[in-house]
């Protein structure tokens, strides 16, 4: 009795679950198209400035594209799994981490300076006494780079450069300008940051970031890529964001996020 | 016989696999964080939200509302398995977690969202407390007022003693790194702010507004919104609120990181071993920006485009 009573139960679950599990959250239109961007390592903070511009851009083409830029990793991992956008741009490590999982085919990826990728350097306090050999139990403030991240740093992005991250303790912060204080600031022994954050801000404020040295640089990271959800390839909305983004020149607004977003434009991805 | 015998291997087996299952089914219960909350408040939400993202543990959830002798059973039931972990969120929360640990110290605590956690006196006598504290570092505010104002070079500051001694020490090893002079004064009673003001003006091209009791009061941070932007004075200050109604720039923790920063210091203790101690009170490292355009305008400053990118927020 117990256990038919159980299985009913089970079966219940299964079927309510199923049958009421909201696909798109209350209140947003279902012929919306959305378009998510996640990019902790970008300079740029000021996010209403990209969503005012890039709204300018999408409204040029169509009004059915719904812009969302998001500053912190919990809010876009949450909202990139329920609402499943048809267009997300993001970090490499996360596409490699979940992409299979939200059904993403990167199609764009931004160029600067010629190049589709960056570097991150390790960045000490001049005066400190830590070297490469040395990093044992040192705290390094970075941005997020993925449920494997020591086992990334360690086998890809300094792998043969003699740097160990196993026995560091990471601390991750939203964006790169704040790990750069951070370590300044003698707030944590290290900072991993980009190279275009540590050349803007020694442009902004030079006397800060010379008081920091670099212990070592990274190897190439992929800039951000453009996905687009498998299902949603050939969908008008789709072909349209892409077309406006590659298509560089044709519409007004797009300088100015190219500007915002500190990249000379974008390239295809073929495989 | 040699039937007999092998049913007894078979139970014994099956006992040890029970017995195994069992040791495997406790041990995992045993892993778990506990996140005790001093009542039920909004602002809580997003730091615990980015606390549980980061962290791939079972998270168990005790709240005092409001009263840590609200309910007398909580205590018994948070320990009852022991937690890998205690994150407790305000001040009732800390302090009850670090009474409750006083005889358990091998549990580990993070505080969080304390404001002044200095008062409550909770790292004496307790080597597993760690926290992160609830104001952003003077450094992190002059940094950023460096990026908004870099030709504010004089930055003022009307403090008591009794309360902001010690912040107004660090500000001074943060402006010193800088470039940027402290021009500093002391007042023993609220109604000396404006008095004190006056005075300083001549001296500063900035205004530090510390959340100092006898100096951020109604009536002294009503007057001084206007006079900031009426004497052409950069006025840094630490809440939305002074930002909104008319103050250049305001730096504020960024809740939600201070979740994702309790989940890694959380990390480095259970499987790294690092000591609470060690860990101490950090403060917290990532920030909301505001600035107000309007005001920048009234006091005739250009943000440059590379400040204007590093704002969380702008209110034009």
């Amino acid at each position: 009795m117990n256990r038919r009573f159980l299985l009913a139960t089970l079966f219940l679950s299964a079927f309510f679950y199923f049958s009421l599990a909201p696909t798109v959250p209350a209140g947003r239109a279902s012929h919306k198209t959305d378009f998510y961007f996640y990019y902790p390592d970008s300079t740029l903070t000021n996010l209403s400035r990209l969503k005012y511009n890039m709204d300018m851009l999408l409204r040029e083409g169509t009004d059915t594209v719904q812009f969302q830029p998001f500053h912190h990793k919990v809010d876009f991992d949450r909202m990139v799994k329920i609402t499943r956008p048809a267009l997300v741009l993001l970090p490499e490590w996360y596409y490699r981490s979940y992409g299979k999982e939200l059904d993403l085919t990167p199609v764009l990826t931004p160029i600067r300076d010629g190049r589709s990728d960056y570097t991150k350097v390790l960045l000490v306090r001049k005066k400190s006494p830590y070297t490469l050999d040395n990093l044992s139990g040192l705290t390094i403030a970075m941005t997020p780079m993925g449920p494997h991240t020591v086992e990334y740093l360690n086998k890809e992005l300094f792998a043969g450069k003699n740097v160990d991250f196993s026995s560091c303790h990471i601390l991750n912060v939203g964006k790169d300008a704040d790990a750069l204080f951070s370590v300044a600031l003698g707030q944590v022994d290290a900072a991993l940051i980009g190279t275009d954050t540590l050349k803007m801000m020694s442009q902004m404020n030079k006397k800060l970031t010379d008081t920091l040295k670099s212990l070592s640089q990274s190897s190439p990271i992929p800039l951000p890529l453009l996905c687009v959800r498998r299902g949603d390839m050939n969908g008008e909305d789709v072909k349209r964001v892409t077309q406006h983004l590659f298509e560089q020149g044709r519409h007004s607004a797009l300088p100015e996020i190219m500007e915002i977003l500190q990249i000379d434009g974008w390239q295809k991805i073929t495989n | 016989m040699v039937g007999r015998r092998l049913l007894t291997n078979i139970f014994l087996t099956f006992l040890i696999l029970l017995q195994a299952l069992q040791l495997d089914a406790s041990a995992r219960e045993a892993d778990h964080i506990a996140i005790l909350l001093s009542d039920t408040v909004k602002s809580y939400a997003s730091p615990i939200s980015a606390f549980v993202d980061e962290i791939d543990m079972e998270i168990r959830t005790y709240n005092l509302h409001g009263d840590i002798r609200h309910d007398p059973q909580l205590q018994d039931r948070l320990l009852s398995v022991k937690p890998k972990l205690i994150f407790a969120l305000g001040a009732k929360a800390a302090y009850a977690a670090k009474l409750w640990t006083i005889e358990h110290q091998d549990i580990p605590v993070i505080f969080a969202m304390v404001y002044n956690w200095q008062k409550y006196n909770l790292l004496n006598g307790q080597s597993n407390m760690a926290g992160i504290a609830s104001e952003i570092s003077p450094g992190v505010q002059f940094i950023n007022l460096t990026m908004f104002a870099p030709s504010a070079k004089k930055i003022g500051v009307i403090y008591s003693a009794a309360y902001s001694e010690l912040i107004v020490k660090k500000a001074e090893e943060a402006a010193a790194l800088l470039g940027i002079e402290l021009v500093e004064r002391q007042i023993s009673s609220s109604k000396d702010f404006k008095r004190t003001y006056r005075e300083l003006i001549r001296e500063i091209d900035g205004l530090w507004i510390l959340n100092d009791p006898l100096t951020y009061t109604l009536d002294n941070m009503a007057w001084v919104e206007d006079r900031c932007a009426k004497d052409n004075l950069v006025c840094l200050g630490q809440t939305r609120h002074l930002t909104e109604v008319g103050m250049l720039l305001s730096v504020l923790p960024d809740m939600t990181n201070i979740g994702s920063q309790a989940a890694s210091m959380a990390k480095s203790i259970i499987f790294q071993g690092e000591s609470p101690r060690k860990i101490g009170v950090m403060e917290p490292l990532g920030t909301h920006v505001l600035v107000n355009q309007r005001t920048a305008e009234r006091i005739g400053l250009q943000f440059s485009s590379q400040a204007m990118s590093m704002a969380t927020k702008v209110i034009k």
